[in-house]
């Protein structure tokens, strides 16, 4: 997957757990939770639903990797290559 | 484990999120919160933080009257946990959801609170928070609500415990709450004595076990690696879900 096929992994998440999310304005560096104001249901929901999209598995250690749209796609392109290798 | 007895008293509270709640804490926060408060840039979030710290400190004042004067410092740990500074013997927590925020006060006990809307879906039933086990139960994915109790149960036995296991959210295990998965028997769990507002309604007592590999003080683990925290589960006004946990025992932050 192309890191902005990622992106769109992501986002697309977020639009569903957030359906206010504006994908043109959402800060690539900002806090997720903050941007959004999601808690951490919501926060376990776009993992889940991460997890389940592209079949890896993410550890609850590295939920603060995931915390920015930025963070999110560098950490999750680390884990479907490792997935792929 | 201790056996049955007087168990600590906990007192919680609950208040509605609205602007005009908002307004009325707001004039009741020390320089500190005002300033944190005027740090925060959504007017919603902005809305939360303030109504949840007057509820603390008014719940406080309920439960401890001599310190309503002092207005102690409610501090953040870095794990997110608010305790006051100079009086530790006094321990607190705080939720807020969407239109609601409660907040919990002990003597001598570490507590944990957690509220959400009773009609929100709970979290996907997955390996990220149950365990095999908990994804086994029959209903495990037709049971929303039996999903939410859990869910409530689980975070508010992590804030009484203030740490987690490598294992993961996960490994905590909810006993009670649900007809499939029963208490264990009444003279394994210390019962707190909780004082709840008078729009609760208590529905379910039960226990989450917590997996530990130290303790925040340092000291620990516990010989069976699990800390055992008695949940009390209620509705409230019949729009939210509120769980209490009550860490019982010779630890302490």
């Amino acid at each position: 997957m192309t890191t902005d096929e990622l992106r769109d992994v992501v986002l697309d998440a977020l639009t569903r757990i957030a359906p206010e999310t504006d994908p043109a304005t959402l800060g690539p560096g900002e806090d997720l939770r903050d941007e959004l104001d999601l808690d951490s249901m919501d926060e376990l929901n776009l993992i889940t639903a991460l997890c389940q999209r592209l079949r890896i598995d993410i550890p609850e250690g590295d939920y603060p990797q995931l915390r920015t749209l930025d963070g999110a796609v560098a950490y999750l392109e680390r884990r479907v290559s490792a997935a792929t290798a | 484990m201790s056996g049955p007895g007087p168990g600590p008293v906990v007192r919680w509270r609950v208040a509605a999120v609205t602007g005009a709640a908002a307004v009325a804490g707001h004039a009741s926060l020390p320089p500190d919160e005002r300033g944190r408060a005027a740090n925060i840039p959504r007017p919603d979030a902005w809305q939360r933080f303030v109504v949840g710290r007057a509820l603390l400190r008014c719940t406080i004042a309920e439960h401890r009257p001599e310190l309503a004067d002092a207005r102690p410092v409610i501090a953040v740990a870095t794990s997110g946990r608010p305790y006051l500074d100079v009086h530790t013997e006094v321990e607190i927590s705080l939720a807020h959801t969407h239109g609601l925020a409660a907040a919990v006060v002990a003597d001598g006990a570490p507590v944990g609170i957690d509220v959400e809307p009773l009609h929100r879906p709970p979290p996907t039933p997955s390996g990220q928070w149950l365990s095999d086990r908990a994804q086994a139960w029959p209903d495990a994915t037709t049971d929303p609500a039996g999903l939410l109790r859990r869910w409530v149960a689980k975070e508010a036995g992590l804030k009484a415990c203030d740490h987690l296991g490598p294992a993961g959210l996960a490994a905590i295990e909810v006993h009670g709450g649900d007809a499939h998965d029963p208490p264990p028997s009444a003279t394994s769990v210390p019962t707190p004595h909780v004082d709840a507002p008078a729009v609760a309604v208590e529905i379910a007592r039960g226990h989450v076990t917590v997996p530990v590999d130290r303790f925040p003080d340092g000291s620990g683990p516990p010989p069976d690696g699990r800390v055992v925290v008695p949940v009390v589960w209620y509705e409230v006004g019949g729009s939210h879900l509120v769980a209490v946990a009550v860490r019982v025992g010779a630890w302490r932050r």
